[in-house]
């Protein structure tokens, strides 16, 4: 840059390549060979090229009700997740004063502790000896421990979510910061609740950080194996267990590619819905 | 004014934690009054606006607006309505939703809401932007916004903080203007806070002039300019000569020159005048004070020629004159009439 101008994407496009390199090479590289995979076959545990919908009819017919609970649990997760983490960053926002850098550190030093030492301590809190167990019979409150506590849905459920809300705080924390004060007491001024503050002046502006934080947890749900299996029991099988299973044990490939993309075709669906319905109801009338 | 006044406000004060931003205050005002609370920044102003607009809790006294004391009510119970610093507009709704905020969540009819929305826009020339966001409008545009904001919920009290600081210079005589023009138009009280004295003499028909969260006095303009009652308010609101002088027994004195009654406490006080109150040579002839002196400085001004005298005793006095041909060196008498000065206290 001989004139001594500031470097500008705009201008320059060709900056925007080693960055575009490494999303070809690592992201869009492999998805479309998958993609194109996804219409092979597989015989005798050979992958044979071809254009076949054998393997989306195999899984539409097959794998319908995985899908659906792990888009069920997914919406249930990443919801969940996103409106706890919503309350959680609006209180560091208006209650945390000259703390909310100390709380909102707190939060993300959870992550510190890494996603399986959280699956064994919620394993620890949930067995059959674990605390919540003990508690509950030491009280007299059951006579036996509760065997569903952990291996099932409902410990997914905790485990998810408690994994994820710091990563939902972000964003959320992000886009509330950038929202003045005096909006709000505006709204106030005009005659609005409390809470109808929240919903007019606050709420339809951290729509994309609220369409972030639900995506994102619902993503990593959906494509999750670990968690379902560590502590969902042997009946709580979802998309990414048997996904898995294709690419690994069974060596189907192709079929595994099928999965995959209907699980994110699925997937983009309930995002796409999600992210109308908020634009929707939180439009300003 | 003998009717019973629309807002008072009894020992009002704000402490954060030991330090007080409002010192405990008892102001009345009316009706159709348009306020002026006038102060140096951080003397507290906005903190007494927000106590009256219920966004900051009071520590001390209560304020009551037409008999009812709403003390202790939030923002949105009250009749008040506030025109914020900065504006406050919400950016994620069009103009036309913004007006009608306050009316829609008030559960007005839509066909209503239209109805005034439109009658105010047209009322602040802003008709030609009703479908466009808040950040597509220039300073100018968004504060005739905020304005119409705030007094389509026809306010039995319009707070305005600062409404014109972000403005230029032109923007901002237009705007003044403007709101006069609204307030002749459709009345209502108005309270607004400035640091700028001229703004405050130029819309108010009260001024309330703070100094560090106390205030130093409150009248109209013209008390507030021609017999200032502090010293503080002498020199904030326009330029001020003094002497130093001493009173004595209901006399102030000052040595070697002049006595005239004056009702107060013995000790030292100041005699002020304001430059423009300030005759010279034959003009001073005629004057109930007189002096002579020295002319050290002459500073033309354009509409103003500027003069600066040492008097005899060795103080400087400033004169402003419509014009003059005096130059540096002159000998001149100087003088200035009974009615044209004020006592304070150093
Ligand atoms: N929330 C708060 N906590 C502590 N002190 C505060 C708070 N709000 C205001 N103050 C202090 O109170 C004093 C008055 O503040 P205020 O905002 O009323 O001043 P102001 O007259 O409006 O000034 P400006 O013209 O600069 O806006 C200031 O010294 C300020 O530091
Ligand atoms: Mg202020």
């Amino acid at each position: 840059m001989s004139d001594g101008a500031p470097l500008s994407l705009k201008r320059d496009g060709a900056l925007l390549l080693p960055a575009a390199a490494v999303l070809a090479g690592l992201f869009i590289g492999p998805m479309l060979y998958f993609l194109v995979v996804s219409f092979f076959k597989v015989s005798l545990f050979k992958i044979v090229p071809g254009f076949d919908l054998g393997n989306y009819a195999k899984v539409v017919g097959s794998y319908g009700p995985p899908i659906l609970f792990t888009m069920g649990i997914g919406f249930l997760i990443a919801s969940v997740t996103t409106v706890l983490a919503f309350i959680v960053a609006h209180l560091i926002w208006t209650r945390g004063r000259r703390f909310s850098g100390i709380l909102l550190a707190a939060t993300l030093l959870t992550l510190f502790g890494g996603y399986l030492v959280k699956i064994y301590a919620w394993r620890t809190l949930l067995g059959r000896d674990g605390i919540v167990n003990n508690t509950l019979v030491g009280l007299g409150i059951v006579r036996e421990p509760i065997e569903a506590l952990l291996y099932s849905p409902v410990a997914v459920v905790l485990v998810l979510v408690s994994y994820l809300l710091p990563f939902a705080i972000l964003p959320l924390y992000g886009a509330l910061r950038s929202i003045e004060e005096k909006t709000i007491e505006a709204a106030r001024d005009l005659g609005a609740s409390p809470w109808a503050a929240v919903r007019d002046a606050v709420l339809p502006r951290c729509v994309p950080a609220l369409v972030t934080a639900f995506a994102l947890c619902f993503l990593v749900t959906a494509g999750d194996y670990v968690t379902p299996r560590m502590v969902g029991g042997t009946r709580t099988m979802m998309m990414g267990n048997f996904i898995e299973s294709q690419f690994g044990l069974r060596m189907n490939v192709p079929l595994g590619a099928a999965m995959t993309y209907l699980t994110i075709t699925a997937s983009i669906a309930v995002i796409a819905f999600v992210w109308l319905a908020l634009k929707t109801v939180l439009r300003p009338k | 004014m003998n009717a019973e006044p629309l807002v008072r406000l009894q020992g009002l004060a704000k402490s954060y934690g030991i330090y007080r931003a409002v010192h405990p205050l008892d102001l009345d005002f009316h009706e159709g009054d348009f306020l002026a609370i006038l102060g140096p920044s951080g003397c507290g102003k906005t903190t007494l606006l927000k106590m009256l607009g219920g966004f900051v809790e009071p520590s001390e006294g209560a304020i009551l607006i037409g008999g009812r004391d709403v003390t202790r009510l939030p923002p949105e119970k009250r009749p008040t309505n506030m025109v914020f610093q900065g504006y406050g507009l919400f950016p994620h709704m069009t103009i036309r939703q913004n007006v009608g905020y306050g009316l829609r969540i008030a559960g007005t009819p839509r066909a209503e809401v239209d109805a005034r929305v439109r009658d105010m826009l047209a009322l602040v020339q802003m008709e030609a932007f009703a479908d466009k966001l808040p950040p597509q409008l220039s300073g100018g545009q968004q504060q005739r916004i905020a304005l119409a904001r705030a007094l389509i919920m026809r306010p039995k009290v319009l707070l305005l903080d600062e409404p014109f600081a972000a403005l230029d210079l032109k923007l901002r005589q237009a705007m003044q203007e403007e709101l006069r023009r609204l307030h002749a138009e459709i009345g209502g009280t108005f309270v607004f806070v400035t640091h700028d004295q001229a703004e405050a003499m130029l819309l108010a028909t009260k001024v309330v002039v703070m100094s560090r969260g106390k205030v130093e006095q409150v009248g109209t303009p013209e008390e507030i300019y021609l017999r200032p009652k502090t010293h503080f308010v002498s020199t904030f609101v326009g330029e001020a000569n003094f002497l130093k002088a001493c009173r004595r027994l209901a006399r102030v004195s000052i040595e070697g020159a002049f006595a005239f009654d004056d009702a107060g406490p013995d000790g030292d006080v100041l005699v002020g005048v304001r430059p423009e109150k300030v005759r010279l040579g034959a003009a001073a002839a005629r004057c109930d004070h007189r002096f002579s002196g020295t002319v050290t400085q002459r500073i033309f001004l354009g509409a103003q020629v500027q003069y600066t005298v040492r008097l005899q005793n060795g103080e400087t006095f400033i004169a402003c004159l419509q014009e003059g041909d005096l130059l540096p060196g002159d000998s001149i008498d100087v003088g200035w009439m009974s009615a044209d000065q004020w006592v304070v206290t150093p």
